[in-house]
């Protein structure tokens, strides 16, 4: 019996066809659920869209929906993951913590668990988690050092011995269209 | 018929009279009327029916008019009939504009009842156990096969759900085999490894 006391934070905020909400998943590194909250959906007025224009979007996505949520999870992630690269900016500033962008690649897989490769953009990395999938296309925020990079790969292929990175996304999903339906 | 010069004539003749008519010098005097106008009010009664003739379709040059009433084609418009309504002028009230606001919600309790689902990574395992016989179709993991409390395989999609029991303390992983044991009959069978 081992024990682990990592955690990771899955964070995100939805804005299709104008109503926006947005939640947060705190999983231990088997999956299990820490702590997951949602906002109420936001569906701006016609006069608040008028009244907010262009910045509308961004104070909806990243100053109520993502500030709401950070204030309220209680659990403090080893590592925070978005689905949206436009949120790990924002989410640096707020959490002060490790944050990264995480989707599947179409890469044929390396070497070996725990390879990372940069991926010719800046700030943007494969990292293979694991041996029984492809690489993961990985992007930090601007400025991310190559040490803090590799402590977040390090973090990753921990966890994916035990989990599947990407999956608290579906559940994410699966849980707000629950809580839409009641 | 006897005419009035026939009377008169006999009058002077017989009588010596002679009637005799005053006429008026003075002119009658003219009607004098004001220049002032009246204006004649009526009030509006809310009760009253007033039919009103609209076009709900105007299809073109097809209209007759007179100066009384507008007469539409029967064939290209409906004609309605509706109550006119007073107007009066109702306040306008003031609404204050509020920043944009969201709640937050807990829902850990919700999200613990959900499975974890795995997708079959067969396609990635370079060393697979080879038994006669048998035929792998599936792998799932990783799992913790101690913390599991229902395993469900959806056919539908291909995948494995998995409830965890969240008070567990086990970290152990593994990866769980499906195979076909070829034969008479050909059971589908689960393995862990």
């Amino acid at each position: 019996m081992a024990v682990s006391s990592g955690s990771l934070g899955y964070i995100a905020v939805d804005g299709a066809e104008g109503l926006f909400r947005g939640a947060a998943l705190a999983v231990d590194f088997r999956g299990i659920p820490i702590c997951f909250y949602y906002t109420d959906p936001i569906k701006p007025s016609r006069l608040e869209r008028i009244l907010y224009g262009s910045a509308l979007e961004v104070y909806l996505r990243e100053e109520l929906i993502l500030e709401s949520l950070l204030k309220s999870v209680e659990a403090k992630p080893s590592l925070w993951i978005c689905r949206e690269p436009d949120l790990l900016g924002p989410l640096k500033s707020l959490t002060k913590g490790k944050v990264l962008y995480l989707a599947q690649s179409h890469r044929s897989p390396m070497d070996a668990a725990g390879n990372v490769e940069s991926s010719g953009e800046p700030w943007v990395y494969l990292v293979q988690a694991d041996s029984v999938s492809a690489p993961l296309r990985v992007a930090f925020p601007e400025n991310t050092k190559d040490d803090e990079v590799k402590q977040a790969a390090a973090v990753l292929v921990d966890a994916a011995k035990t989990m599947e990175l990407l999956e608290p996304f579906g559940r994410i999903q699966k849980a707000l269209a629950l809580e839409e339906k009641e | 018929m006897i005419t009035k010069d026939v009377k008169d004539y006999f009058y002077r003749h017989f009588l010596g009279v002679l009637k005799v008519n005053s006429v008026s010098p003075e002119l009658a005097s003219p009607q004098i009327f004001s220049q002032k106008r009246g204006v004649e009010v009526h009030s509006v009664q809310a009760g009253a029916r007033i039919k009103v003739v609209s076009a709900s379709r105007l299809s073109g040059g097809d209209m007759s008019r007179s100066v009384r009433e507008v007469k539409f084609s029967s064939q290209s418009v409906k004609v309605k009939e509706a109550k006119i309504k007073r107007y009066t002028l109702g306040k306008a009230l003031p609404r204050a504009f509020s920043k944009l606001k969201t709640k937050t919600h807990n829902g850990t309790k919700q999200a613990s009842v959900l499975p974890q689902e795995r997708a079959n990574r067969l396609q990635w395992q370079l060393t697979r156990p080879k038994k006669e016989g048998e035929m792998i179709l599936a792998w799932f993991g990783p799992i913790v096969e101690d913390a599991v409390v229902k395993l469900t395989l959806n056919k539908r999609r291909g995948t494995l759900l998995i409830w965890y029991n969240p008070q567990s303390r086990h970290f152990d992983v593994k990866g769980l085999y499906l195979y076909r044991r070829m034969g008479i009959k050909e059971n589908l069978e689960w393995r862990w490894m």
